[in-house]
């Protein structure tokens, strides 16, 4: 047996930048959020509902010349048209930054497989597919609510917590480093990797590559661990993994498992966050869900529809009139679930929290072929979350709604949530 | 005083009804007085109020007694009339044109609009309307007439439409001539017909799909209703068994179709 040497060398040890296009970075307030929208801004990361509503009235495609160029559909039915368009619409990168990945990175992608497109994607997907049923989630439950119980334990006796930071985000930590079989105690680490990925597409060009760098290095030294030491966990999965007869490539594996770090934590860490800032500010519905616990899956879907946290992003592959606009190659489209959940023609009282809401379709979790992967997963922490919170914490409110900070970017979620509980 | 001599009461309501309808149709609700209608019908001020409490009272129970009743009337006079038949018929003879009395709904739904006390009898006498339109399509669909895929309430609801729609936008508005409408309404209604002929209620078997070029696993399928539907070992939803829904869970396999994001899941009725 060959020894595997895949991983000695970082991908990224070349001197060379990596290759791509570099816009100049325009920060600072919007003039206008159907010419110049950017969902980096104060504006939009403490409430973008009310801009998305009033773009989807008058637009309702906004552009922007920030990012090198990008659009912003809000009504359902055009972000539903560019998620299932994967022939003029790439996902060569998902991120809507000022930094566009070659052309010959496609149809792979830099994380794959959410970075791929047909027919690699295909291919990538079905990997991971078997790891994320809703039946190999469900195994990870019970650890998940005794996870959960623990974290209440170390609450007991204060009056205000902040269920961002010493609840919500560890439940998605915990549960994403247990399958990647990653040192638990590493979460401060994910959390500063969850804000390079997302959070820092603004700040130039070497200082994030600075920051990208300790991520995959970090990384490959998980991965080299592994290949040494190999246990029953995703890493391991994905190290033996096949595909088309021979082994994946290095970058295919530290790509996937950047994508299973970043997006398993900030996503779920996000919807439980907003679902107890919705309870901490609406008594009637907590006390509803304290009273009738088997309302909650259906509660939860429709947290999962009014504050959806994940918004993607498409490049634009070739110049074309689409619907209304002239879009140019490369330009960003920002895939706005968000707003799509809460567009009126597709919801009854859309713009309103309806726990139990019978009829929802939301689209939280995408459409078309890049349906969230982890999405059972996701459902699992949510729920369990939340079940073990009400169970223990059952009467709450916000300590000070103005101290409640929210993650700008595509992936929005309540960062700082004091919450008084005594 | 408050009675014609020789005249029953139940002649003066009758009277009271008829003038009530020909002047609310003509001056509308807020242009008609009371006094009008008595004066129409002949009668005192005080007799009326011995029957109608109320102008309110009054357009609703003329609505009631001389509103639209075509279709009743074909029905009565042939209680085996096919219903898509009859509606049809009635379809036919929607008004070519304004006509005095069938202004009458237009003034009292106009009237709901703007007064509350019309608006709650209003609310009850449209809903029994729609409810006896139901019932027709219901026993339409129970003998194989009408496809009993289709909601009785969005039909009756359609006709209802067709119907008040008819008193204010007539026809002839567009020129639009008896042959196109005829042609259109047969269309129409042949689209009602149940897709198997004379799959009577009680021999229909509902059983649901799932169109796996749709379904990308997001399992609400699953977990809505995990008795009709399974995951496979990647995710995707599978029928389980060969789906046909039990008795008793039609609900919770349209609540699975209704959730699904991809607009995988169907419900189907079959004869």
């Amino acid at each position: 047996m060959t020894v595997d040497d895949r991983f000695i060398r970082d991908f990224r040890d070349s001197e060379e930048p990596p290759a791509g296009t570099r816009n100049e970075i325009v920060t600072g307030p919007v003039s206008d959020w159907a010419t110049d929208f950017s969902h980096h801004e104060p504006e939009w990361a403490a409430d973008p509902y009310p801009i998305q509503d009033d773009l989807r009235g008058r637009c309702p495609i906004a552009h922007t010349g920030r990012y090198g160029g990008g659009w912003l559909p809000t009504r359902y039915e055009d972000v539903a048209a560019v998620a299932y368009d994967t022939e003029r619409f790439s996902s060569r990168s998902i991120i809507m930054s000022n930094y566009r990945p070659p052309k010959d990175i496609a149809p792979v992608g830099s994380v794959p497989p959410i970075s791929s497109d047909p027919p690699f994607h295909h291919d990538a997907r079905k990997l991971l597919l078997p790891a994320f049923t809703k039946k190999a989630v469900a195994r990870r439950e019970e650890a998940t609510r005794a996870f959960c119980h623990s974290l209440i334990d170390t609450l007991e006796g204060l009056e205000v917590v902040d269920a961002a930071r010493d609840y919500a985000q560890h439940i998605p930590m915990r549960v994403i480093a247990d399958m990647l079989g990653f040192p638990p105690e590493d979460g401060t680490r994910f959390r500063k990797f969850v804000e390079t990925a997302l959070e820092s597409v603004n700040l130039p060009p070497e200082e994030r590559l600075a920051l990208m760098e300790e991520l995959f290095g970090y990384l490959y030294a998980q991965i080299r661990d592994h290949v040494a030491n190999p246990r029953d966990d995703l890493t391991t999965y994905l190290v033996d993994a096949e595909l088309y007869g021979r082994k994946l490539e290095p970058t295919h594996v530290a790509g996937t498992i950047a994508l299973l770090l970043i997006a398993g934590i900030d996503t779920t860490w996000s919807a439980i966050g907003a679902s107890l800032w919705h309870l901490a500010k609406t008594p009637a519905d907590r006390e509803r869900l304290v009273a009738e616990p088997e309302l909650l899956p259906t509660a939860m879907e429709e947290f999962l529809r009014a504050y959806a946290p994940v918004t993607m992003a498409r490049l634009v592959k070739e110049d074309m009139h689409w619907r209304g606009v002239d879009m140019r190659a490369d330009d960003w489209i920002l895939l706005s679930f968000p707003a799509a959940n809460r567009d009126p023609a597709q919801f009854d009282r859309a713009d309103e929290v309806i726990i139990d809401r019978e009829v929802n379709r939301h689209v939280a979790f995408g459409l078309g072929i890049h349906r969230c992967v982890g999405s059972h997963l996701a459902r699992m922490e949510l729920r369990v979350a939340l079940e073990v919170w009400l169970e223990r914490i059952p009467v709450f409110g916000l300590a000070d709604p103005s101290a409640v900070t929210w993650a700008p970017g595509q992936v929005r979620g309540p960062r700082t949530l004091p919450l008084r509980i005594g | 005083m408050g009675r014609i001599a020789g005249v029953t009461a139940a002649e003066t309501r009758e009277r009271l009804l008829s003038a009530a309808a020909d002047v609310f149709a003509s001056r509308g609700y807020d242009g008609t007085r009371v006094a009008d209608i008595a004066a129409a019908a002949g009668v005192s001020n005080g007799a009326l109020y011995a029957h109608f409490g109320s102008k309110a009272e009054l357009i609703v129970a003329a609505l009631r007694a001389h509103g639209p009743r075509l279709l009743a009337d074909l029905l009565a006079a042939d209680p085996s009339r096919p219903v898509a038949d009859l509606l049809l018929a009635v379809g036919r003879k929607l008004p070519r044109s304004r006509d005095a009395r069938g202004s009458l709904i237009v003034e009292a739904l106009v009237a709901a609009r703007r007064d509350e006390d019309v608006a709650r009898p209003m609310r009850d006498y449209v809903g029994e309307r729609a409810d006896w339109l139901s019932g027709l399509v219901r026993a339409a669909q129970d003998a194989g007439q009408i496809d009993p895929a289709l909601s009785p309430g969005a039909l009756a609801q359609f006709c209802l439409l067709l119907s008040m729609g008819s008193a204010l936008v007539p026809r002839d508005l567009h020129a639009v001539g008896d042959e196109e409408w005829s042609a259109l309404l047969t269309r129409l209604v042949a689209a009602l017909a149940p897709t198997r002929p004379h799959s009577a209620k009680g021999n229909t078997t509902v059983r649901v799909q799932i169109d796996p070029e749709r379904c990308q696993g997001h399992g609400r399928c699953y977990d809505l209703a995990p008795t009709l539907f399974t995951e496979d070992d990647e995710g995707y939803g599978q029928v389980a068994g060969d789906g046909v829904v039990p008795p008793g869970e039609e609900r919770a396999a349209r609540v699975a179709a209704s959730n699904c994001p991809e607009r995988a899941v169907a419900v189907v009725e079959e004869a």
